[in-house]
């Protein structure tokens, strides 16, 4: 692959964390109809390399023939902020890795605040949306992919080698560890489609990026001695 | 399934006739795009490809534009202009039944490999990825609740972890050896790129290529691996990493018509996969069973075999590649042998074991039973009086049993891997009988007696009042509400 394509697989991967991130939030009519138009985009970056460009088209393609959105709303509030119905799939990683449910969203959100900070972006207190929520995570993920791509664009093989390194510590400590869980969870409560394949197509990209980005640190290591 | 054959023109032989099922694309290593329209409407592909290409990666990509599972495409090295095409052909068909028989994937069972960085600055040039299948757990199948760890104690790069329900392989850390798969007693663990299936089919479509020719020689060698050196007729199954072989799974094929199985250990190349001599044991395992049965030890070996013996049987019996396949073949094998009053054989690698248990010893607790994964321990009780049983025929030797014995200090319990083909063949037998003490209270069992008889030697006399109630009331009717306890006259009131 050329140095071109590792870049296009680098925008490639930022814009499915973006895409997936933006999934997680609330559904509304605009935010839809801007997941259904990204099928072009994610076509040109040339999906195919990866194993999870399967998932992603079958996403794509449930939001186009998706419900209304009020249809979306029910359903958003039912998995991922009700829990009617049996169905309960908290989006966040306190939910899942705090033994104790009491005080632990606390103490993970300020690593996460602290995590990020060391990263170079600040979650915006107000916003509908805890430091913990899979949205946020996914955009975090978007943006270190980002740092990577401009130090691909800069030939600067340090930069790229540290980015990757945070990647894969990120994905490690935080989203590859509890996601999977959760997004099984949401493949087997969803009462639409659209979500079934949103869960389905988040792990097979987080699984594979988390196993990717640690290759990929490893021939950095070998590469820069990093 | 539509199965399709896709070849480079490049790598053929010269005298290669191509059968009508077979598509050959001219330069397709070097344009691997040119097999997304010959897979129009097919299901499944097996490709051939130039034994020096590194298009792998490029050609799964491929594979994945058709819309198909690049993990189950099935990857041949054509063997150039100096091959043989008979031979090729027989590769070909071999591959498709494999191909065929493939299950499907997951997202867990994807793993990325990068090409080795050759050169200043690679990690911005790299090849594309390259991906290999890693396993994956099916949690329904998994019995860790139980207490089963053979796929941790056999793992070499301590990929998998628990937190309270069934294991987790971590695909980051997993080096794909394939150890899990054969280490575990129920077949939770499954790589799609092997399984019992798969295995089985290419095994059999192996043995039918010696179908009215000369004795067909199979090779099992690491797929990572360089390609081991072939014997005339013989056929190479790539396994992810020879450590994974069992003695059944070397055993196996001899019963689908192979006449020799070799196993190619690379344990020396240094790779940190293998290294402990697990395919060595395997074949010393297989040998003495063949030799037990006074069948031709060259049936199995570790190198070429002086002599290619006659085949053994046609048959492969069902789920000899599954995680319970060892009793169904090595009776199969002993059946085809004619084997008459054969002893007993003990070695470390056989998949087939013995449960022993120290009568003096054993509390009948049944800690054994409920940590057995494949039910070969059974624990029954019936108008008060317990069984522990134990059925050799569903043993598969993975001694999980022993570490949960409390009385192990104390050589309770033992687990021996050995072939005994009369335990084989014989009903299950009663290893320990005793008796269970009923709650006065409810009437539901509290212990046995010989449970209670051991509580009472670890207290000692100072603690025989307690032990008095702990032998009369159980743990619910002794503690009442507000958790006032029961006295050895009377139980709690509820």
């Amino acid at each position: 692959m050329t140095a071109g394509g590792w870049l296009a697989a680098t925008r490639l991967r930022q814009g499915v964390y973006r895409l997936c991130g933006a999934a997680f939030l609330p559904p509304e009519d605009d935010r839809v109809a801007l997941l259904a138009s990204s099928e072009g985009a994610l076509e040109a970056l040339e999906p195919d390399a990866f194993p999870f460009a399967a998932a992603l088209r079958r996403f794509l393609g449930a939001v186009r023939d998706a419900p209304p959105t009020d249809v979306l709303e029910g359903e958003y509030i039912r998995l991922f902020e009700a829990g009617v119905d049996g169905a309960l799939c908290p989006p966040t990683e306190s939910f899942h890795t705090t033994a104790a449910r009491h005080g632990g969203p606390a103490e993970v959100d300020a690593v996460l605040e602290s995590t990020y900070a060391d990263i170079g972006i600040v979650h915006r207190s107000g916003t509908v949306v805890t430091p913990d929520h899979i949205s946020v995570e996914l955009e975090a993920m978007a943006f270190l992919c980002a740092e990577e791509a401009g130090a691909r664009e800069a030939d600067d093989l340090a930069a790229v080698a540290d980015s990757l390194r945070r990647q894969h510590r990120f994905l490690r400590e935080h989203l590859a560890r509890w996601a999977p869980v959760f997004l099984a969870d949401v493949r087997r409560t969803s009462r639409l489609e659209v979500y079934r394949d949103l869960a389905e197509a988040t792990e097979a990209f987080v699984r594979h990026d988390h196993v990717l980005v640690g290759a990929l640190v490893r021939a950095a290591r070998q590469e820069v001695g990093a | 399934m539509t199965l399709r054959t896709v070849v480079c023109a490049d790598g053929l032989p010269e005298r290669w006739d191509p059968p009508d099922a077979v598509v050959v694309i001219e330069g397709l290593c070097d344009h691997p795009g040119r097999l997304v329209p010959a897979l129009d409407g097919a299901s499944g592909v097996v490709v051939g490809v130039c034994a020096d290409t590194h298009v792998r990666g490029r050609i799964q990509a491929a594979v994945r534009r058709a819309g198909l599972d690049a993990l189950g495409a099935g990857l041949v090295e054509l063997p150039g202009r100096r091959g043989d095409a008979g031979h090729l052909r027989a590769v070909l068909d071999v591959a498709a039944s494999r191909a065929a028989a493939y299950g499907g994937s997951s997202a867990a069972n994807h793993k990325p490999v990068i090409p080795t960085a050759v050169s200043r600055r690679s990690l911005l040039r790299l090849e594309l990825p390259e991906y290999v299948a890693v396993p994956a757990v099916d949690g329904e199948a998994c019995v860790a609740v139980g207490g089963c760890r053979a796929c941790a104690e056999t793992c070499p790069a301590d990929a998998f972890s628990r937190r309270g329900g069934p294991m987790a392989l971590d695909a980051d850390a997993c080096i794909t050896c394939g150890r899990c798969v054969t280490a575990c007693p129920t077949g939770a663990i499954e790589n799609p790129a092997i399984t019992p299936a798969s295995l089985a089919a290419e095994v059999e479509a192996i043995a039918r290529q010696g179908e009215g020719g000369p004795p067909v020689v199979l090779t099992y060698a690491c797929a990572a691996g360089e390609p081991a050196e072939l014997v005339d007729g013989s056929f190479v199954v790539r396994v992810p990493c020879v450590a994974m072989l069992t003695t059944t799974w070397v055993l196996a094929p001899l019963l689908a018509g192979v006449a020799a199985v070799r196993v190619a250990a690379c344990e020396a190349s240094g790779c940190a996969r293998g290294g402990d001599g697990r395919a060595a044991d395997a074949v010393e395992a297989a040998r003495a069973v063949l030799a037990v049965l006074g069948l031709d030890g060259q049936h199995v070996s570790a190198r070429t075999p002086e002599h290619v013996p006659a085949p053994l049987s046609s048959t492969l019996p069902p789920g000899a590649f599954g995680p319970r396949g060892a009793t169904a073949v090595v009776l199969a094998l002993a059946d085809a042998a004619e084997a008459q009053d054969v002893p007993r054989v003990e070695h470390r690698a056989l998949d087939t074991g013995i449960v022993t248990v120290d009568g003096a010893a054993c509390t009948t607790c049944g800690a054994c039973a409920g940590a057995c994964p494949t039910g070969a321990l059974t624990f029954a009780s019936a108008d008060g009086a317990v069984a522990l049983g134990f059925a050799a025929r569903d043993c598969v030797a993975c001694g999980q049993c022993v570490p949960r014995c409390p009385e192990l200090a104390r050589g309770a319990i033992a687990m021996t891997p050995t072939l005994d083909l009369e335990a084989l063949r014989a009903d299950p037998v009663v290893l320990k009988r005793d008796q269970m003490i009923p709650c006065e209270n409810c009437g539901r069992p509290i212990a046995s007696v010989d449970a209670l008889q051991r509580v009472g030697a670890l207290l000692g006399e100072e603690h025989a009042g307690a032990l008095a109630l702990a032998g009369r009331f159980c743990t619910t009717c002794r503690q009442g509400p507000f958790g006032v306890r029961a006295t050895a006259a009377e139980p709690a009131a509820r």
